[in-house]
């Protein structure tokens, strides 16, 4: 869709493919990275045990934020 | 990088743009400086300010991104596909471009030219250390040692010690593998294979059929059914029963979206790292022909590209291995048990 200006809003769905996942993911990193963070403090001989889990855990929510990058990317392909 | 599709209709939408164009490759034939080459450019640029009103799709912001339709590049002062392209020394899978140059799109030589490479030198590289097991280790030796040492401790963390002890073949391949890959593209000149989404593809599957096997293998199709059931009881409710039947094309689908989730993981990791590489570059060359000072903007970029290389590696890795613990998790409890 194309505005008087020549502005293309298409592209806010380009930004928006990739900034809502990214926001989404951000947000649940850091849920998962404060509570593994308290643990850490709490018990610090289990850090290396809770750091590994957590990188698993990250892969995740860092999937779908990627997903939303792939889809950005893609859809600047079409649009452009 | 083959990050950007090539699309040679959009060189000429229309006809005022093409005639700009010309007029850019003539006044390059001129004069051979680079740093005019950047002036062209920014006319360029200009070109498609003044025609914005009229398409849809000149935009310049991302026409500057699309490094492979700059202009003013070689002597002939095309762009740079076809720069790459007319070099008659460059072998053809050498080159980015042609048939599988889309990451997502079929099978790419040049993925599979620097698969072949990466696993022609791991392998000479392990066989070197291993190939003469001595007391006092060589260096080749000592570091296949400390590799593989490293490693089974570091999956034991994940998958259990005896999923880890048994099967390290395969993760330890896999970790390698894919490692060497992802750190592959960050040599100039070599493209990352992890970066097509075949290449990724293919490893998800096979790693999501080697468990599936090493399940069949470890405790058998009737406990495995059982397990995606939800362990049914005889004396179990109506809907328990129902549940447990709803259940099992679940677990089955889920099956082929482990193998899917495994594969764009890693492909958007490594090929999202490289666009975004791609694109401080190109800011980079931007902000220089404007401050006549090349500023290395992408090292930041670079150092995280490193680092989800090596987290990804791990990742995959640690689910695969995590997939076969789950597999197997009637032989992990009876070691837990005669442990203590």
């Amino acid at each position: 869709m194309i505005f008087g200006d020549g502005v293309n809003i298409d592209f806010l769905a380009i930004a928006l493919a990739f900034a809502v996942p990214a926001a989404a993911a951000a947000m649940s990193q850091g849920k998962a990275i404060s509570a593994a963070w308290d643990g850490m403090a709490r018990q610090p001989e289990v850090s290396d045990s809770i750091g590994g889990k957590l990188v698993i855990a990250l892969a995740f929510p860092e999937a779908l934020g990627i997903f939303g990058l792939l889809l950005a990317i893609m859809l600047m392909g079409k649009l452009s | 990088m083959t990050i950007f599709e090539f699309k040679p209709e959009d060189q000429d939408h229309h006809g005022d743009d093409h005639h700009g164009d010309d007029h850019h490759g003539d006044h390059h034939h001129g004069d051979h400086h680079h740093g005019d080459d950047h002036h062209g450019d920014d006319h360029h640029g200009d070109d498609h300010h003044g025609d914005h009103h009229h398409s849809a799709c000149a935009h310049p912001e991302y026409e500057l991104l699309n490094i492979f339709n700059w202009k003013g590049v070689g002597p002939k002062g095309g762009t740079v596909h076809t720069y790459v392209e007319e070099q008659p020394w460059m072998p053809a899978f050498w080159k980015c471009s042609g048939p599988g140059s889309d990451p997502m799109g079929e099978i790419s030589m040049t993925m599979a030219f620097n698969t072949f490479i990466v696993s022609g030198i791991l392998i000479a590289l392990f066989k070197k250390g291993t190939r003469k097991i001595e007391f006092l280790p060589g260096k080749a030796q000592a570091f296949a040692e400390i590799w593989v040492d490293g490693l089974r401790n570091f999956f034991a963390s994940f998958g259990g010690e005896y999923v880890a002890t048994k099967y390290f073949g395969l993760l330890g391949a896999y970790f390698t593998f894919i490692l060497s890959l992802n750190l592959w593209g960050i040599i100039p000149g070599f493209h990352s294979p992890t970066a097509n989404i075949n290449t990724t593809l293919a490893f998800g599957i096979v790693g999501v059929i080697a468990s599936l096997v090493i399940g069949l293998k470890e405790s058998g199709l009737k406990h495995i059914i059982d397990h995606w059931m939800g362990e049914p009881e005889p004396g179990d409710s109506l809907a328990k029963v129902i549940g447990a039947i709803l259940l099992l094309p679940l677990e089955i689908v889920a099956q082929f979206a482990r193998m899917i989730s495994l594969a764009l993981r890693l492909f958007g990791n490594i090929y999202g790292g490289d666009v975004v590489l791609a694109v401080f570059v190109v800011l980079l060359a931007d902000i220089a022909v404007k401050i006549w000072i090349p500023l290395p903007l992408q090292l930041p970029v670079l150092l995280l590209h490193i680092l989800a290389s090596v987290i990804q590696a791990i990742v995959f890795t640690a689910l695969i291995s995590v997939y076969i613990s789950g597999f197997c998790s009637h032989h992990h409890d009876e070691e837990h048990d005669h442990k203590h």
